[in-house]
Parts: C-alpha cells; structure tokens; sequence
C-alpha cells in the first residue's frame, strides 16, 4: 500500500495559527513557513486536477501567490481547507487556458496521455511496474474525465483523506452536497473504468 | 412471507450516497447501526458497498507525489504582472472605426446635397426654357390664337371629349409652328433672344448638364461605398478583439 501523505492525514496544528496571524499582517516568512506545511497537499490536489506535471506546478505556485495576497480574506476555520479551495481555482484557470489554447500544448501531451505523473515503485520487478505504472494512468485518465466538483471531491476525500467538513469548507457546499458529489464520483469512476476494461 | 421480503430487498435500489457516508465513517451511530443491521441481510446494499470501497480502495493506493522544487513565495512574485498588450492596429481600430463613420457620413450629406441641387436646377432651366419658349411664341404670334394652357411644348393631351372643340383649338403642332413660321419677322431686327430659345437648344444643355454631375455622382459613391466598408470591418475587428482583451483579462493571457 503506497503511504499517503502525511500532510494530508494531520489535522489543523496549533503551531499554525500563529503562523497565519503572523502571515495577515504581511509577515512573508511566515506565510512560507506555511507554504512548506502544505506545499505537498496542494501540490497533489493540482496534479489530480489537471493531470499534467508542469501546469501543476505553475497552478500550484499561482495559488500561494494568490494565497498570499489574499490572506487578510481568511476569516477562521481550516486554513488548509481555505487553501485547498485557491488551488482547486487555480487549478479550473490552468485547465481553461489550456483547452483555450491547444496549439500551445504540442509539446505537452493531452490531458490523460501525459508521461506518467506517478513515481515508479522501485520495490517492484519490472512487469509490477509496468503494470502498476498502466493502471495508475488509467485512474488518472478517469479521474480527467469526472467532473471538476466531483473530481475534487473524491480527490480530497479519498486521495488525501480529508473529512467531509473540510471538503465544504473548501468547495464552499455543504456537507450534504459534498455526499453526493463524492458517492456519484466514485460511481463514474468506476463505470468509466469497467467500460475500458470490458472494451480493451 | 419471508422470501416474499426477501424478493423485495434484493430488488430495492441501494443508496450510494449513504453508503458512501457509511464507508467514510461520516454516518452517526444510531444511523450506522441501522444501516449494518439491514447490510447484514440486503445482498444488493452489500455488493453496491463493496463496490464503492473498491473504488475508494484504488484511489487510496495512488501515491502522493512529491513536488520537485520548493513553492515558497519570493517577492519578485508578489510584484503586480505588466498587462498584456494588444497590437497598435488593433488597439487603433475603434478609433479607425469612428473616422470612417465620419468620412461616410459626411460624404453621404455632401451627395444628398449635391442631389437636390441637381433636382432643383433641371426645372428652373425647364421652366425658364419655356418661359422663353412662350415669351417667342407671344412676340411672334400675338394675334394666333392661345393654345390652352398645359398645350405648350408638346402637351397634346387631347381626349375624344375634345373633338368637338378641337376646331376651336389649336393644335400643339400648329402652336409650336406658329413660332417658328413667323420668327423670320423679328429677324430683320438683328436678332432677338428669342431666336435661340429653342426647345431642342434647351435639351441639349440639360443633357451637358446631366452628364457634368453623373461623374461627380459616382466618385461619390465610390468614396461611400469604400468608407461604409472600411467603419464596418474595422467596427467589428474592434469587436472581436475587445472580446478577447476581456477574455484575456479573466484567464490570463499566455
């Protein structure tokens, strides 16, 4: 079983607070500090979103800068869930300007052909890896083709663990919302996924 | 009876909402007892369930990836971005736009202008061509007799009704002859401006006239034509490229 990230597993810290407060008053180091906390959740989430290495990494970078200048708007409640919400944003921009612009991705590969976005099991043999490395392009691909609230919510909610009540803090929905987006998600997956299986 | 309830639960619809709650620990307990009492004895719930953890299962498996550089925020970041800028031409074309109008619209005045004019001036030479047309008819046959009025220049519009008073009448022709019989007489005088004022003479410098301003008339319609054409397609590149400055503006340009 792959180790999911320990970022995503720890709830809200108490050391984060002061951090955040530090942060609303300008303070650049600290705002940094918090980047590091979550850098690695935000990255996750863009990549899941967009399924393409690089565009992740600038989409994740436009939303702590985005974050940043935001920060005074951040009223209370999981700073991480507040942060989440500017990377899904980020993410649904990078995506549109992409599909805008097709011409300028002729040397990145569509949305769901990508080189593999997910590291090689080094503890594997060979056909494991190979076999690893199919399948996880096929959950990918799948995921591209949910979508976006869906797509976010079973990301958040089963790749990186976070309670139904951070995900509508973050989506701006409310928990019963978050329910629905999440079970009809996981059952789009799977049919997605059933059909090429069935047709391969 | 009890395969009869048991036909009816493995025929009911499970409920992959609650089911999905239920897999995620987000049920509260007296609803999660509820549910693992009826998982216990509806094969359709248990399967749509063990459906859903396998998918969730999947999901969990998929590795975090790790970032390969830091996203730390440098000031350089912080500095507000220069906005893009359109082309000079295309910035230029609401303004190339509105000079087009205005050469239109004052090309169209100075043609409608120019139209009256033409309508006006015609007539007067018409009328003044049969004043003097009449003035010679008068001065060379005072005493012939008056063709009614609307009978010089030709109007002959004589109606079966007129038959019997067209003894009394005088024919067109003869009026129009009754000049020309008699202008030898002021002749002898050494001439009269009489003795030029003919109806052919008249329509010859109207058809002069009529060909002077035809030219004048196309040129300016070319010019409208031309400047009508270029307000329209500069009016709408305009268009197009302000929906993208905003389109831009939203997304971001490249």
């Amino acid at each position: 079983m792959a180790e999911l990230s320990t970022d995503a597993a720890v709830a809200p810290s108490a050391n984060e607070a002061p951090l955040v407060e530090r942060a609303r008053d300008g303070d650049l180091d600290a705002f940094n500090a918090l980047v590091e906390l979550h850098q690695r959740a935000v990255f996750n989430l863009c990549l899941r979103m967009i399924g393409n290495y690089a565009t992740a990494e600038d989409a994740t970078q436009e939303a702590f800068v985005s974050a940043f200048r935001a920060i005074r708007s951040f009223k209370g409640g999981s700073f991480r869930a507040w942060l989440m919400r500017i990377a899904a944003n980020a993410s649904t921009d990078a995506l549109r300007r992409r599909q805008r612009r097709p011409a300028l991705s002729l040397d990145v590969a569509p949305p769901g052909t990508d080189d593999p976005i997910d590291p090689p099991d080094s503890a594997a043999g060979p056909e494991e890896m190979a076999l690893r490395a199919d399948r996880a392009a096929a959950i990918q691909a799948a995921l591209l083709r949910l979508p976006d609230d869906q797509r976010m919510a079973v990301v958040m909610c089963d790749m990186q663990g976070f309670a139904y009540e951070e995900i509508a803090q973050a989506m701006g929905v409310s928990i019963g919302t978050v329910k629905s987006r999440i079970s009809r998600g996981r059952d789009k997956l799977r049919a997605i996924l059933v059909a090429e299986q069935t047709s391969d | 009876m009890k395969r009869l309830l048991g036909v009816f639960a493995t025929k009911h619809q499970p409920d992959a909402t609650r089911l999905s709650a239920y897999l995620d620990g987000e049920m509260p307990p007296p609803e999660r007892a509820a549910l693992e009492a009826h998982l216990a004895s509806c094969g359709a719930c248990s399967a749509r369930l063990s459906e859903l953890r396998d998918v969730r299962s999947m999901l969990a498996s998929m590795p975090q990836v790790a970032p390969r550089r830091s996203f730390r925020v440098r000031e350089a970041d912080l500095r507000p971005r220069a906005a893009y800028q359109q082309p000079f031409l295309l910035r230029a074309m609401p303004a190339l736009s509105a000079a087009a109008v205005l050469v239109f619209g004052v090309v169209l005045a100075v043609d409608l202008r120019g139209d009256d004019s033409d309508n006006s001036a015609p007539g007067t030479a018409m009328i003044a061509g049969q004043g003097e047309s009449r003035a010679a008819y008068d001065e060379a046959a005072p005493d012939a007799d008056r063709a009614p009025r609307g009978m010089t220049g030709g109007d002959a519009a004589e109606g079966p009704g007129d038959e019997a008073t067209s003894d009394t009448a005088t024919p067109p022709n003869a009026a129009a002859a009754a000049p020309a019989e008699t202008a030898p007489v002021p002749a002898t005088g050494g001439g009269s401006p009489a003795e030029d004022a003919s109806p052919d003479r008249d329509e010859r410098i109207e058809a002069l006239a009529d060909d002077g301003d035809g030219g004048n008339n196309v040129a300016l319609r070319i010019v409208e034509v031309v400047a009508g054409v270029t307000a329209l397609a500069a009016a709408a590149i305009a268009l197009v490229a302000w929906r993208r400055r905003k389109g831009d503006a939203a997304h971001g340009p490249t």
